[in-house]
This record gives C-alpha cells, structure tokens and sequence, in this order.
C-alpha cells in the first residue's frame, strides 16, 4: 500500500517534470529561431545536423546557442542557490541578491575588469575573482547579524544584505568611474543584469563551477531536510549541523557568484522559483530541487528571450525583465506573510 | 554645528575643478570683490552648494519624521522606495514631452513620491505585525526594484536613456538658479512645519496610545507628517535625482548628539544633513577632478560604516 503511494507520488512528480521540462524546450526553441533574424524552426532542426546556409548556423550555433547554455546554466544556479539560502538561513524571503551575494561577486568583478585585460586565459580568472568578492562581503553580512548569546538573526541578516546591496553597488561606481569613460557602460549593464558573457568560452568557464555546486547540494539533499526541522531534532539526528550549514552556505554562495560574474546582477530568480517549486513539488528538498532548477532555467531563458525582443534593437536587461516579475510576487509574498 | 557648516559651505564654495582663493570666496559673499573668480561662484559654484544643502536638509529631515512616525530605524526616503517613485514619474514625463519645464519636474516628482509613499506604506503596514522593520524595508527594496526596472523600460522604449542618465545620474550638476527658486519654498516650509510638529512627533515616536492620552489627533499628525515626507523628498528628488542612505543615517547621527527628543533631532538634522551633503559634493566634485563621481557612490560609501553600526547596534525594533 505504501509502496504503491510512493509509486503514485513518483509518477505525479515525474509528470510535473516532464511539463516543466516541454515548456522549457519549447522556449528554447522559440529563442534560437525568433530574433534579429528570424528563422523557422525547420531550418533549425536542418543546421543541428550540419545542414541550413552559413549565416543561419552562424546566427544559432555561434550567437544564440552559447548565450542560450549560458541564461540556462545561470538560471539553474540561481534557483538551487536561492533554495539552500532559504533553507540555511530559516528565512524564506533569502535571496543571493537580497542578501548582498551578487553585489560582492559584482565587486569582484569590478575589480578583476580593473585590473586584468579580460581576454584569452585571464577570463578563468573572473568566477574566482567573483566568488572571493562575494565570500568576502557575505562573510561580512553574516558577522554584522549575529547577536552574542542568540546566533543568526535572519531578519538583521536580510537587513543588512540589503543595505550592502546599496552601499557596494555604490563602491563599484566609485571604482568604475575612477577609469576610462567607457568601462562605466559596461557596469551599468552588469548592475542591470545584461548577460554579456555569451559566448561559448563563458559556457567553459562556468560549466565546471555550477557543475560541481550542484553535485555537493545533490548529495546534502538530506542535511537540507533535516535542517528543516527545529533544533533539538536536529541534534538528535547526529548530523553537526554548524558544519554542514557553512559547507552548503559556501557552496550556494559559489553558484550565485559565478553566474553572476557572467550574467550580472539578477535578483529574485533565487527567491520567488523556490516558492514556487516548493508549492508545485512540498518541500521534500530532493523532489524539489529538481523542479526548482527546471523552472529557473526556464525563467530565465523566458526573460532573456522577451528581453531580446521586446524593444527592439537595444532590448532590455534579462534582470530587469526577471525584476519586472519577480518583484510584484515578491510584495505579494510579505503581503500573504503580514496576514498570516 | 552651525560653524561647521558655515565653514563647509565656504569650503565646498572654493574648491572645484577650478580653486579659487578664500578671499576671493569671503569677498564674494560680502559683494566686495568682483573677479573671474567670483563670476564662476556665483553661475556655477553657488547654486550647486546651495543645492547641495538645500537637498541634504529636505532628505535628512524627510528621513527623521519617517523614523519618529514608523518607529522603524531604517526609514528613510530611499529604503521605503519613495525616491524610485519620483524618478519613474519623471521618467515618464520625460517620454511624453521631449522639452519639460523645471516646474513639470517638480509636479512628476511630488506625484511620484506620494503614491510610492502610499504603496509602501500599505503593503508594509497591513496585517498583523504592524510596522515590522525588516517587512517594510523589504517591501521599499522590492518596490524600488520594480520602479526603477519601470523607469529602465521607458527608457529604453522611448529611446530616452541619455536624457534621464544625465538627469538622475547628474544629481547636482548644471543646477540653476530657477530649479532653486522653485524647490527652496517647498523645503523651507516643509521643515518648519516638521520643526512645529516636533514635539507631537516626539510622543508619537514613544507610544502611540500615549500621544492619544494627550489629547493628540494621531490620525490627523500621521496624515500631515505623511505629506511632509512626500513633498520633502519630491522636491529632493526634482533638483538631486536619486540620492540614497543620507535620509537613513544622518538622523542616527544626529540622534548621538541630541538624544531622541524630535524637536532637536530635526533641526540638528538640518544640520548635520545639509553639511553631510555638502561635503559628499564636494568630494564628488573634485575627488575626480575635472570628471564628475556620482554623487550617491560617495554618499553610499560614507553612509555604509554607519548603517553597519545602526544595524549591529540592534536598531531593529
């Protein structure tokens, strides 16, 4: 009887997947075909096996494909970022931009664009640059919300995330504008989350990044279960739990650096897919994780592609796209919280 | 603090991308020397100290009434996304008609600003736990986000990207003496009334039962304090563009001086904010120069030592 539960639940979530996964394929291939130059989906299907002219594989395989891997990737990051935070921190309004991540990663950033010419073998050097800024300035958030005798209080945590949010952003300006003219359009377009690093060498260099940040979150799915409950359980369990949250704070701190180091700015993927996973998975992490991955790629290939498109020829910001959703679900979620 | 000031205010008024001497500055100021010199103090070094103040005093007192009236330690005309109103509404302005006048500015910010206000202020304050800190700066940062993301859109639609990048990136630069003319009233005005209301302010910020004890019309202070920081904060906003963290941190500072009672915070608010603001222009004006530094990088930088200390300190109510 159990068995054939489980067997049901199995089946149901497979199913959510799976739908998740066809709306995900199906944007896809919305995104390679439709654009500056718009090119039917047969044609699509004809240049993946070597086939179509020169300049429409060029366009998908050289301009759209590598940007599209890239918005994925970022997208996955994100999300499984943004749940470990939520469930680290027992708050589930954390988010790696609300909580000062990204503007440590971008001041990173800043300061490896500043310094090193990002070309050839030094653009290896930006993930790590990203996520020691990043490490840094949530090493420091984290320190100014513990309060002696009581540890973490997640509502100073969020608070002054968001302070530093404002005051780094500030800094990278300063720094920024301490250089050439130009370079302050590109953090301009990093702070308003403008992908920029779209091209196949981008992909190289994150790949192996969130690669393994998700491999270490697949096999602590359980630890993220047992964190879910209160303390004293927790201890009975005999996991050391301490241990465990700053080995997953790390690692979710290394998926939002990286991709943002190549994606800029993003808010609010890392907060409102988990909500959303959870409400369409509950909130067994190993049935949610999943789920959460699947819809923040989807997200943001969905924003990317409406970004590209909507105004045309600039475009607008992945980010701003994602803040356009992503904030208003967000009011509503301290709104549904005030009234609990 | 008033002789600080003074001294920043001569300060700020003689150096630039151009130095001029002090004696030059002195002699300006009492209408006895007429060079050069006084020439670029009076077109351009003037107006843009005195923008300078006037902005700083409108956000810092707009950011004490805030503070007294939420109990909420991290009000302030930026954090509650009041700021990000009125740059959307003038955005927005600026997408409708290419030639907008000083006066148009004004009105978009104000609009702006008001219904910002009212947008955080119900969000924020609904349900059960009223006045939560972390909530309703949440909820600020989260409608900031929106509204400038808004404002971007336009932008971007209406081609306007440079218009509004020199407008709200500029903050001081290129103000001119009609833009003063327009905005001083409204923040003379406003502080004074928020100095009479002082004392009121006070009770409201202890306990809000004690202030109806005696015989106050809460209600009706809320409502006119409200005003207050929507027209204090418009008008900051129409001369300075975005201008974050001095609403949030110069009542603190003030606060370490005078103690908690409002009739001395707002007026050493005055104080403090205008010669904090002053000085971060100074700094923004020559730190680079002959470029200009955004004027919000400096005060972010400046500011953030002491929003740690605000937060560390347990602010959070």
């Amino acid at each position: 009887m159990i068995k054939n539960n489980l067997k049901i639940i199995n089946e149901s979530k497979k199913i959510k997947l799976s739908i998740i996964a066809i709306i995900l394929l199906l944007s896809i291939m919305g995104s390679l075909s439709i654009g500056f130059l718009d090119i039917p989906f047969s044609t699509v299907i004809k240049v993946f096996f070597g086939g179509g002219t020169y300049s429409e594989s060029f366009t998908i395989l050289r301009v759209r494909l590598p940007r599209i891997v890239i918005v994925l990737l970022v997208g996955f990051a994100l999300a499984l970022s943004g749940s470990v935070l939520q469930t680290v921190s027992r708050n589930d309004l954390a988010d790696p931009g609300i909580l000062g991540i990204n503007a440590g990663a971008g001041l990173g950033v800043t300061l490896a664009y500043m310094m090193l010419p990002l070309t050839g073998a030094s653009l290896y050097i930006l993930p790590l640059s990203s996520f020691l800024g990043a490490v840094l300035m949530f090493g420091l958030v984290i320190l100014f919300s513990i309060e002696r005798d009581k540890g973490l209080n997640p509502d100073k945590l969020i608070v002054t995330g968001v302070g530093t949010a404002i005051a780094v952003s500030g800094l990278m300006v300063l720094l920024i504008n301490s250089m050439e003219r130009t370079d302050v359009q590109f953090i301009k377009s990093w702070l308003s989350g403008d992908i920029w690093g779209d091209k196949w060498e981008f992909v190289l260099i994150v790949f192996p990044w969130i690669l393994l940040g998700t491999l270490i979150v697949y096999k602590k799915r359980w630890i993220l279960d047992i964190m879910n409950l209160d303390e004293i359980s927790t201890k009975s369990v005999g996991v050391n739990v301490e241990r465990e949250r700053l080995i997953l704070i790390v690692v979710a701190v290394l998926l939002a650096s990286v991709s943002v180091s190549v994606a800029g700015a993003i808010s609010f993927v890392g907060l409102i897919v988990p909500h959303a996973a959870k409400l369409i998975f509950g909130p067994l992490h190993k049935n949610y994780l999943p789920g959460a991955m699947l819809l923040g790629g989807t997200l943001m290939v969905l924003a990317d592609f409406i970004g590209r498109n909507l105004f045309y020829p600039q475009g607008i910001p992945a980010g701003i796209v994602v803040s356009l959703i992503g904030a208003p679900y967000f009011l509503y979620l301290i709104y549904k919280k005030g009234n609990a | 603090m008033l002789l600080i000031q003074a001294a920043l205010f001569i300060i700020a008024l003689s150096f630039g991308a151009k130095d001029i001497p002090f004696g030059d500055v002195i002699g300006f100021l009492l209408g006895t020397v007429n060079n050069d010199n006084t020439l670029v103090l009076k077109e351009i070094r003037l107006p843009r100290v005195l923008g300078a103040l006037l902005v700083g005093i409108s956000l810092s007192v707009a950011g004490s009434i805030m503070q007294g009236m939420t109990k909420n330690p991290l009000a302030s005309p930026s954090t509650f996304g009041i700021t990000a109103g009125s740059t959307v509404f003038i955005a927005i302005l600026f997408a409708f008609s290419p030639k907008v006048s000083n006066i148009m500015i004004l009105l978009c910010s104000l609009l702006g600003a008001f219904l910002a206000a009212l947008l955080v202020f119900t969000i924020g304050m609904s349900g059960k736990y009223k006045m939560n800190t972390s909530r309703i700066v949440l909820a600020g940062s989260a409608i900031s986000i929106l509204l400038y993301a808004v404002a971007d859109i336009i932008n971007v639609k209406f081609g306007l990207a440079k218009e509004i990048s020199m407008w709200s990136n500029s903050g001081l630069i290129g103000i001119t003496y009609q833009e003063l003319i327009i905005v001083t009233p409204i923040i003379v005005v406003c502080s004074f009334i928020a100095i009479f209301y002082s004392k009121k302010l006070t009770l409201l910020s202890i306990d809000e039962e004690l202030a109806l004890s005696l015989g106050i019309n809460v209600k009706r202070l809320r409502t006119i304090l409200f005003f207050l920081v929507t027209f204090l904060s418009g008008a900051a906003v129409a001369i300075g563009g975005n201008i974050v963290f001095i609403g949030l941190v110069v009542p603190h500072i003030a606060r370490q001086f005078v103690g908690k009672d409002y009739s001395r915070i707002i007026p050493s608010s005055i104080l403090v904010g205008g010669s904090f603001m002053m000085f971060s222009d100074l700094v923004a004006r020559t730190i680079n120069a002959p470029n200009e530094t955004p004027v919000t990088a400096i005060l972010s930088v400046l500011s953030f030592p002491v929003f740690l200390y605000i937060v560390k300190k347990g602010a959070i109510l």
